[in-house]
């Protein structure tokens, strides 16, 4: 099955998101921050089953720990270091569209304003498909 | 007459010219006399002084006798040096010349005036080598002079000469003090100037002063500043002097840059204009303010190749400015265009900051807006589509209670982290009721409705801090969130200070703690509401309320903080400068207070003991009257018994549900916290 991993900083956000994308069938690894989420990337790609499609919050606290704006755009052009093939969704909860464009230069798959799980389920399998 | 008696009356006249040059001061007067005194007592014809000119090329007729000299003045009569007169003639060789019968004299000037003349005498007037000009005395009669009057004459010629060269040296004397103490005047003026070139930055008060200056020193008819318009087009007058200054002004008098004006000319070309006598002038602006104006200067205000404007000089005279007068007041004009050039930049400044400003502002309503929608839209995501799961899983077929129950527990952290918001977010809203208080008392209020460790707290007031002005409720609200800041910082102690500001008027308290302290670059963000550097299960809204309520309070909050080794927070309140003394009197006689000892403490037993009441401490069962602190109202409120009837808990800031909960403990009443005697006796009376 297809290995997702999310990070996000609001814990009810990022169990929600885990509880569907579980039913849905999708090996969901989690991670609250930027370092951790660059960690947990990491053990994956170092083992045999690499992330397939990472899912990053926006606004989350940096690799120094403190809440930024655009943090998820940082562990993503980490994360593209490591795996330059790597699909990457950035996560928001508004939509803005200089962010959006900035996430897509760094080599985002997609952009997608939290608010109906469904929806990401459905962007996540056309993606894949 | 004998020749005697004619020596002895020549000698008369020698002596009253002698007593005039030495009497009469005004060189007119002088010479006037001079000559009244050789015809009345000569009995000569005519007696006229000649002095030279400027040019030395005429001797110009200075006082005449009679009829004869008055009409020959009023026609400027002037005989030239060395020409065909006596007149000329003695002054060219420096000799007298006598003609005793001036038909043979080949240089006698025939006068119309004067057709009587039969003898003359051209006496020059000279002072060592210099010659000032020539006395003519004439007769009717031919040979009418004597060798004695020729002598006395010469004699009376030679005290005159040395008379009109002291009284030319006097006029030069005076005209030179007069022109040191004008050049004093005119530096005091520069220096007036200079000084409020260095002290004036707002332009509206400095140009109107240096024109008055201006005008007051020289005594000049009229000064005005222009300054170049931003569209390079006009010079616009921004002060004038005097009521011509005020009308032109209230016109938005302008004149063209390079028009038909000296201004415009002067601020164009950035040299000074110059017009000694202004109806010869073409580029002279005929102003109908300023119909007087016969001299008009017009300085170019410059900074380097910069003309800013320029400075309008006026005098009712013709050639009224000197060459010190154009000097200094060129000097001023520069000095006065550095300061406007200061001032304009100081004005881009201000501008350019008030810009800044703007954006800052913007950036951070923005900030604090971004901040707002990302924590609701993340406390209130997991609302939404929790709900779609368990409805979907509603569905099934088998109900999956655990996770429904953990999607019901999702649902209910969420709804009450909003509910919680809304409290922070009302409370400093509320009303405030300004009033004295002790602060290191709210401090204490503070740290019993939040819950706080005893055994973490520090309370520390100064013995001279002041009473704070400020409203207690908020105020426990206030040091509520700094003091859950700390707790939620990891700190282990917490020390809070109270004392009298260095800012007068002001009293000043510090919390500080030894938790992990706020990041340099977080400092200026805590502030704002939903900012939380805590994670989140933290609203974020403690420091933006505490903000809020000191504000309003017309106090100030700031913070201190070294990374790793904890953070202050120094608060700064309007402090109360006197507390009226109060009648308690009519409180009861024996009054039990059980309060943790501190400084309210004391308070209330001093101003009840200096009234001659009863004061005890803890619960005293023969006392009338019981004030017991919200801090210890738990742990007293179930050994009152009885005495419950007669308790009062003073609350700094008492919450509807502890109202309820005391009441229904069976307490007389709950009250506001009193913090002066006023306060003490309207709760006791």
């Amino acid at each position: 099955m297809p290995k997702l991993l999310l990070v996000d900083d609001e814990a009810l956000v990022r169990r929600s998101m885990q509880k569907t994308l579980l039913r849905k069938g999708f090996v969901v690894e989690t991670a609250s921050n930027c370092t951790e989420g660059l960690e947990t990337f990491n053990a994956a790609y170092n083992s045999d089953a690499p992330i397939d499609i990472a899912l990053l919050d926006l606004n989350m606290p940096n690799f120094d720990g403190v809440p930024a704006h655009a943090a998820g755009l940082d562990l993503l052009t980490k994360l593209r270091e490591v795996d330059p093939g790597l699909i990457a969704i950035v996560l928001t909860a508004y939509d803005e569209v200089d962010t959006a464009k900035e996430a897509v230069k760094r080599g985002a798959r997609s952009y997608f304003v939290k608010g109906r799980e469904q929806g990401l389920v459905d962007l996540i399998n056309e993606i894949l498909t | 007459m004998t020749s005697s008696e004619r020596q002895a009356k020549l000698l008369g006249a020698t002596v009253r010219v002698a007593n005039n040059i030495a009497s009469i001061l005004d060189p007119q007067e002088l010479l006037q006399k001079t000559v009244d005194i050789i015809c009345d007592e000569f009995n000569f014809y005519y007696a006229g002084v000649f002095l030279l000119d400027d040019e030395n090329e005429y001797a110009v007729l200075k006082a005449g006798r009679g009829k004869a000299g008055d009409a020959m003045l009023s026609e400027n009569h002037k005989l030239k040096v060395g020409g065909n007169s006596m007149i000329g003639a003695s002054i060219g060789s420096q000799h007298a010349r006598i003609a005793l019968d001036v038909g043979e004299e080949a240089i006698h000037f025939s006068n119309p005036h004067l057709p009587n003349t039969r003898s003359e005498m051209a006496l020059p007037l000279t002072v060592g080598t210099n010659v000032l000009g020539a006395v003519t005395v004439q007769s009717e009669e031919g040979a009418a002079f004597s060798d004695a009057d020729i002598s006395t004459l010469q004699g009376m010629a030679d005290q005159l000469a040395i008379a009109i060269d002291n009284a030319h040296q006097h006029a030069e004397n005076r005209f030179l003090l007069n022109q040191a103490q004008r050049r004093a005047r005119l530096l005091d003026a520069a220096n007036e100037v200079g000084r409020g070139v260095a002290s004036i930055l707002d332009l509206n008060e400095l140009l109107p002063k240096t024109v008055d200056i201006i005008c007051e020193a020289y005594n000049f008819y009229y000064a005005g500043v222009f300054l170049i318009d931003e569209n390079k087009e006009y010079a616009v007058l921004r002060a004038g002097h005097g009521k011509a200054g005020k009308a032109m002004i209230a016109d938005n008098h302008r004149l063209k840059l390079g028009g038909n004006s000296m201004i415009g000319m002067a601020a164009r070309e950035r040299i000074a204009r110059i017009s000694l006598d202004v109806e010869g002038e073409d580029s002279f602006f005929r102003n109908p303010h300023l119909p007087n104006t016969r001299s008009e200067m017009a300085l170019p205000l410059c900074t380097g190749y910069n003309c800013l404007g320029a400075v309008t000089v006026q005098s009712e005279e013709g050639n009224a400015f000197s060459d010190d007068d154009i000097q200094t007041l060129q000097t001023m004009a520069d000095h006065l265009a550095i300061a406007i050039n200061n001032a304009n930049l100081l004005n881009k400044l201000e501008q350019a900051h008030a810009e800044l400003l703007r954006t800052k502002t913007y950036e951070a309503l923005s900030s604090a807006t971004t901040e707002a929608i990302h924590w609701i839209g993340n406390k209130a995501l997991p609302m939404t589509t929790t709900t779609a799961r368990m409805m979907e899983d509603l569905e099934q077929p088998t109900l999956d209670v655990e996770s429904l129950k953990e999607d019901l527990e999702m649902l209910d952290t969420s709804a009450k982290l909003i509910m919680e918001v809304k409290e922070a977010l009302l409370g400093p809203a509320r009303e405030t009721a300004p009033r004295p208080v002790t602060l290191s008392d709210i401090w204490l209020a503070s740290a019993y409705q939040t819950g706080l460790q005893s055994d973490t707290l520090t309370v520390k007031p100064a013995p001279s801090a002041p009473l704070a002005f400020g409203d207690s409720v908020q105020l426990v609200r206030a040091f509520g969130n700094l003091l859950n800041n700390a707790v939620e910082s990891g700190a282990k102690n917490i020390t809070i200070e109270t004392e009298a500001s260095e800012t007068a008027g002001f009293v000043k308290t510090t919390i500080s703690d030894d938790g992990i302290g706020i990041p340099e670059e977080m400092q200026d963000k805590i502030w704002a509401s939903f900012f939380t550097t805590k994670g989140e299960k933290f609203k974020g809204m403690g420091l933006a309320a505490c903000l809020h309520i000191v504000s309003q309070l017309g106090g100030s909050i700031r913070v201190e903080s070294v990374p790793e080794k904890g953070a202050s927070f120094i608060v700064e309140l309007p402090a109360v400068a006197s507390i009226p003394k109060a009648d308690l009197s009519n409180a009861p006689q024996t009054i039990a207070i059980i309060a943790p000892a501190g400084e309210w403490a004391d308070f209330t037993k001093e101003a009840l003991e200096n009234t001659g009441k009863t004061v005890s401490n803890g619960i005293d069962t023969n006392a009338d009257i019981l004030l017991l602190d919200e801090s210890l109202a738990d742990e007293t409120l179930p050994s009152l018994g009885e005495l419950g009837g007669k308790t009062l808990v003073l609350s700094a800031a008492p919450s509807v549900e502890n109202i309820t909960k005391y009441l229904q403990a069976g307490v007389k009443d709950v009250v506001l916290k009193p913090y002066t005697a006023e306060e003490l006796g309207e709760v006791l009376g």
